[in-house]
């Protein structure tokens, strides 16, 4: 082994050392932040992080300190983490120690990823999906001999998490270029492996079909190098997913925030295992001396601690800090194009859609669409995405397995490799196993990177209930997804609005989610022929955060009027009932058109001419998203209201029942809008 | 249908009875909600009842001028069970004019006995209570005003209705009942064949400050009257040496000014404002001399510390505020700072006036014409007539603060300061 290669391991191991041992020492002044390090683990990480190469992503956990300085990483630059400083290059004091993001030019990418053990497997997974794709696209970089590969770092304990299987099968699937780099010490926190688990990592692997696996002793550095070497060889050559297991110690707290002495039985054992002193005899057997050992060793002491004093002078985030980076700013502000061209013909809500995706797809090779059923054969349930397949091919339109946390968590890999997928989920009652991805990783990203990783992404949801579609094809679930900060939300009522909106979501750099009412795909539910609209021309786009005052009324004294704020179903709900009231006159509804970012500034002055408010929405109303607008309407415009603002929405029952009278009795309807904006103006 | 046992309302918190006087309706009428079933009578007031339903009137147990106790079941009612609002959802064309109706209906509520005349609901949303500030409305008056929303509120389309309709007098009244309460009177006011004359800024503050101070001061007039041989004779006899003397024309006005003047320092607490709980007692004796402007306006110039001055300084400015007062030239300064008005009624050939304060003074003098009168005079010889000016003087004070013992002696002294005149005094 290169002489060279040991010394800067050896180096590197040192450093990560006296980087557990210093925070140990100082215990009280770096555990007011929890932080949790390398040590035990540190042989295997450097050898994994000196072969990485700057085309490579990486996904390091949160033990990964001693890989990250393998790959370049200073002391000073882990310890800004470390102490929360402003000047974190990772997340600028947003995020824990080790907890990297990273896109420095000559060092790997490293997207971010949520603390949350094992959720990073398909973020990863998605990275490897995106340069699989891009070099099937001929969007990859053919000047590079050393094609990319993705590395995923875990500790065993979260291999049992049910999200790392779904990226398994489909790393496996589609034979995708990763490493998932799996650290075993045998520990939960305070639970062991003979608790918590029937197999190891590298046993559960066989279970993948195409997933090779090694297990190797991660205290051994040249056995861990040259292992690692061959595997990366591979992945890089032959592009298909592999597994390495490394049996190390955990000779550290599992984080600051416990104490390894109260329940660890093991220790003595443990230590056994040092890859410290391991080290030093590969050192001293490859004949480097004693005196050039000791030299290195006070050399990365004397660092660490000269890092540190650095660190802790460096400047604390500011209260300013907290309200950057929430969102990537989007080149879409304005609305343009040509809405209603001559001559153009009406088309279904279903085919603005279509018609948008398409369109996109022909001008961009980024944007490629996925979700289950959506392939060649049908094109999506509801035809959503009819033809595409034959249009673009099967590696552009696909069908991916019934697993929603890899449909939508995906997507923050494909983004980090440059590329803008639209997806989608069947029905809104199946996002709840997406749900964990789209707010643990989705909508975080941009935020906890300081900006670095925004993800350019769409998410369909088929939405809404009409016809006994039941229980798990009815439910509403946009008060949910409001609730997760740092996404875009459009809920459109209408084609045109739909087919703008999507080409809106597709230039934001940001994560998008789009609810689209089943109901109104078609026009088919009575009274929801507004939904069908003239096509758009293609370069129509319209901006999120505008709504449409879809029926304008003039300020009038003495004579009762009041508005109807909504969105989706409930606009047809509104026309049709201000219609056949014969109040088209006294009556201002809006169409919010997005619920993030959300016009609050059309419906203020709205209500604020009116005086009188109504904000009507499909889903249940207690504690949603429309109660909650309701109540900043109320904030807003208090001195201006002549009534109470009201809201009506379904009944508060836990489901949308199969029976066709139950489900009437459940969801508003013009006739009980009718009822609840008589009881408004006259109160 | 539902048969609703129709009761003798309440009328009123004291009243226990009332007798019918008509009913409106025969048995097989259909009512309508809020129409006018029967008139009562009561040791208050007459009022008209309406239905609290509609529906056919099915039986009258009462006959006129039976006298009821309040709860009594009157009247049987088969109550169609339709609500004043049964009409909501029909043609908007109608919307204003069912408005309207229900708006009257209300009004009409309003002659309901005072009781009923305050809304019951008196909830105001933050919309109404910007609206009145707007338009200067009171709690008082929106609480009158006929309400049509949920549990009796007033909604924003009632109160603009109301405001459009010129707040209609009838409910700017207070709403409790007050028989000795004022209430602003239907003036049916009607040009006819006259004219309409705009009043002026100067007009229109005239008329505040009148009503505004026979608001404030419970006004009291005590009369007195003098001889003012003397001093006529005095005038007569120098008027013209005077005029010579100064150039300046010697009038009755500086020597009333002089009497007056006088006479406070006498009695300092005529010469005082009233702010809220404490009075101001004035340090000067400015005098107000209540002036006609060309145009017919009321101005009045202000001598300041009269009681100083000497009769020709005093003569000189009375001359010059008259002037400047004819020729509109009257600046500020002049007529600011008053602690005391003389109103020479006298001048327009009137016997005596009953002055109103001129705020924030306390007193008024109103001084009548000078006229020879035959007056018995009582001398060492015996009583004798003999022919005498006379003048009356009438002083109107401010009763919050001046009571009649005050007013009448002051007065006595400003009468016995112009008899007393010092017929010897040069010039």
């Amino acid at each position: 082994m290169n002489k060279a290669v040991l010394k800067q391991g050896f180096s590197l191991l040192c450093t990560a050392k006296a980087m557990t041992e210093l925070y140990e020492d100082n215990f009280k002044l770096v555990s007011k932040y929890v932080h949790a390090t390398s040590r035990g683990h540190e042989a295997v990480q450097i050898a994994l992080g000196l072969q990485l190469l700057p085309q490579d992503y990486a996904f390091p956990y949160y033990r990964d300190d001693a890989m990250m300085l393998a790959i370049g990483m200073r002391p000073f630059d882990l310890m800004l983490q470390l102490l929360a400083k402003k000047n974190d290059p990772f997340s600028g004091g947003r995020s824990y120690y080790c907890h990297p993001s990273l896109k420095d030019d000559d060092k790997p990418k490293i997207p971010h990823q949520s603390s949350a053990t094992g959720m990073q497997a398909i973020p990863a997974t998605g990275v490897a999906m995106g340069m699989q794709y891009k070099e099937l696209q001929g969007l990859a970089d053919a000047s590079l001999t050393d094609k990319p590969i993705t590395v995923c770092s875990f500790g065993d304990a979260s291999i049992t998490e049910g999200e790392v299987a779904e990226a398994f099968q489909m790393a496996v699937l589609k034979k995708m270029p990763i490493l998932y780099f799996v650290q075993d010490n045998g520990w939960d926190i305070s639970a062991n492996a003979e608790e918590t688990r029937a197999q190891d990592a590298y046993e559960y692997a066989q279970g993948f079909k195409g997933l090779e696996a090694i297990s190797i002793d991660g205290t051994n550095f040249t056995e861990s190098y040259h292992s690692i070497k061959k595997v990366i060889e591979t992945i890089r050559s032959e592009r298909r997913p592999f597994l390495i297991h490394a049996r190390v110690p955990l000779l550290n707290h599992h984080t600051s925030g416990v104490r390894m002495e109260w329940y660890r039985d093991d220790l003595e054992e443990a230590r056994s295992q040092d890859p410290y002193p391991k080290f030093k005899q590969q050192l001293l057997d490859a004949g480097i001396s004693k005196n050039e050992i000791e030299t290195i060793e006070k050399k990365s002491v004397a660092r660490v601690q000269k890092d540190f004093k650095a660190a802790l002078e460096d400047e604390d985030p500011g209260p300013e800090d907290l309200f950057t980076h929430d969102f990537a700013p989007t080149p879409i502000t304005e609305e343009v194009g040509e809405r209603s061209p001559e001559g153009s013909e009406k088309v279904v809500m279903v085919d603005c859609a279509l018609y948008a995706v398409e369109e996109l797809m022909k001008k961009h090779k980024e944007c490629l669409l996925y979700g289950q059923d959506v392939g060649g054969r049908l094109g999506g349930v509801f035809r959503e995405a009819a033809t595409l397949a034959q249009k673009f091919g099967d590696d552009r339109v696909f069908n991916t397995p019934i697993q929603e946390a890899f449909i939508v968590g995906s997507t923050v890999g494909m983004s980090a490799v440059g590329l803008k997928p639209i997806v989608e989920v069947q029905f809104a009652d199946y996002i709840w196993p997406g749900l964990n991805q789209l707010f643990t990783e989705v909508s975080r990203s941009c935020y906890l990177s300081n900006g670095k990783w925004p993800v350019s992404m769409i998410l369909r949801v088929p939405i809404g209930a009409y016809g006994s579609g039941g229980p798990y094809h009815s439910s509403s679930v946009e008060s949910v997804v409001t609730n997760i900060k740092g996404l875009k939300i459009a809920y459109p009522s209408n084609g045109a609005d739909l087919k703008g909106l999507m080409k809106a979501a597709y230039y934001d750099p940001n994560p998008v989610v789009i609810f689209e009412h089943k109901g109104l795909y078609w026009s088919k539910v009575p009274g929801t022929h507004g939904a069908t609209s003239i096509e758009p021309d293609e370069d129509y786009i319209l901006p999120f955060g505008k709504a449409w005052i879809l029926q304008e009324i003039w300020p009038q004294e003495d004579v009762e009027t009041l508005s109807i704020i909504t969105y989706g179903m409930g606009v047809h709900w509104a026309m049709n009932a201000s219609e056949s009231l014969e109040m088209t006159d006294s009556i201002e509804v809006i169409d919010l058109r997005t619920l993030y970012p959300l016009d609050e500034k059309t419906v203020m002055s709205s209500v604020k001419k009116t005086g009188k408010c109504l904000v009507v929405t499909e889903e249940p109303s207690n504690n949603s998203f429309a109660r909650a607008l309701a109540g900043r309407i109320q904030e807003e415009c208090f001195q201006y209201l002549d009534a109470p603002v009201l809201t009506l929405g379904s009944e508060n029952m836990p489901a949308v029942p199969l029976n066709s009278t139950l489900e009437e009795t459940m969801i508003p309807s013009t006739e009980k809008l009718i009822g609840k904006i008589q009881e408004l103006l006259n109160y | 249908m539902s048969r609703v046992e129709f009761k003798m309302p309440k009328l009123g918190e004291s009243i226990t009875e009332a007798a019918i006087i008509t009913w409106f309706k025969n048995p097989g009428d259909t009512i309508e909600e809020d129409e006018m079933l029967l008139e009562v009578a009561t040791d208050k007031v007459d009022s008209e009842v309406p239905s609290t339903v509609s529906g056919i009137v099915e039986e009258i147990l009462f006959e006129a001028n039976t006298v009821i106790k309040i709860g009594e079941v009157i009247a049987i009612i088969n109550s169609d069970g339709k609500s004043n609002g049964k009409s909501k959802t029909t043609k908007k064309k109608d919307k204003t004019q069912k408005q309207q109706a229900k708006t009257e209906k209300a009004l009409k509520r309003t002659k309901q006995p005072a009781s009923d005349l305050q809304n019951k609901n008196t909830f105001f949303s933050p919309l109404i209570v910007n609206i009145a500030k707007e338009q200067h409305i009171s709690y008082e008056e929106l609480a009158r005003i006929p309400a049509t929303g949920k549990d009796g509120r007033l909604r924003k389309s009632d109160l603009f209705q109301y405001i459009k309709e010129g707040r209609p007098f009838k409910l700017v009244q207070p709403g409790y009942h007050d028989a000795t309460a004022f209430r602003l009177p239907q003036l049916n006011l009607d040009k006819g064949k006259g004219k309409i004359v705009e009043m002026d800024r100067m007009r229109k503050m005239i008329a505040d400050h009148m009503v505004y101070s026979k608001h404030t001061s419970p006004h009291v007039t005590s009369y007195a009257e003098a001889d003012l041989t003397e001093l006529v004779k005095w005038r007569n006899a120098h008027k013209a040496a005077f005029s010579e003397a100064y150039n300046e024309k010697l009038t009755y006005t500086p020597l009333f000014v002089a009497a007056v003047s006088k006479a406070i320092e006498n009695f300092p607490m005529i010469n005082v404002s009233v702010d809220d709980d404490k009075i101001i007692v004035k340090e000067d004796i400015n005098i107000g001399i209540a002036t006609a402007l060309p145009n017919g306006n009321l101005i009045v110039p202000v001598i300041r510390n009269a009681n100083k001055k000497p009769l020709k300084e005093m003569a000189a400015e009375v001359n010059s505020l008259v002037e400047k007062a004819r020729t509109n030239t009257l600046k500020a300064d002049d007529i600011q700072g008053g602690t005391f008005t003389i109103s020479n009624v006298g001048t327009f050939g009137s016997l005596m006036g009953t002055p109103i304060i001129n705020q924030p003074e306390v007193a008024i003098l109103a001084l009548g014409s000078i006229k020879k009168r035959a007056e018995v005079l009582e001398s060492d010889s015996g009583d004798e007539i003999a022919i005498r000016h006379m003048m009356y003087l009438s002083l109107s004070f401010d009763h919050r603060v001046v009571d009649g013992h005050l007013g009448g002696s002051f007065l006595a002294q400003v009468a016995k300061n112009l008899e007393n005149f010092d017929s010897k005094q040069s010039i």
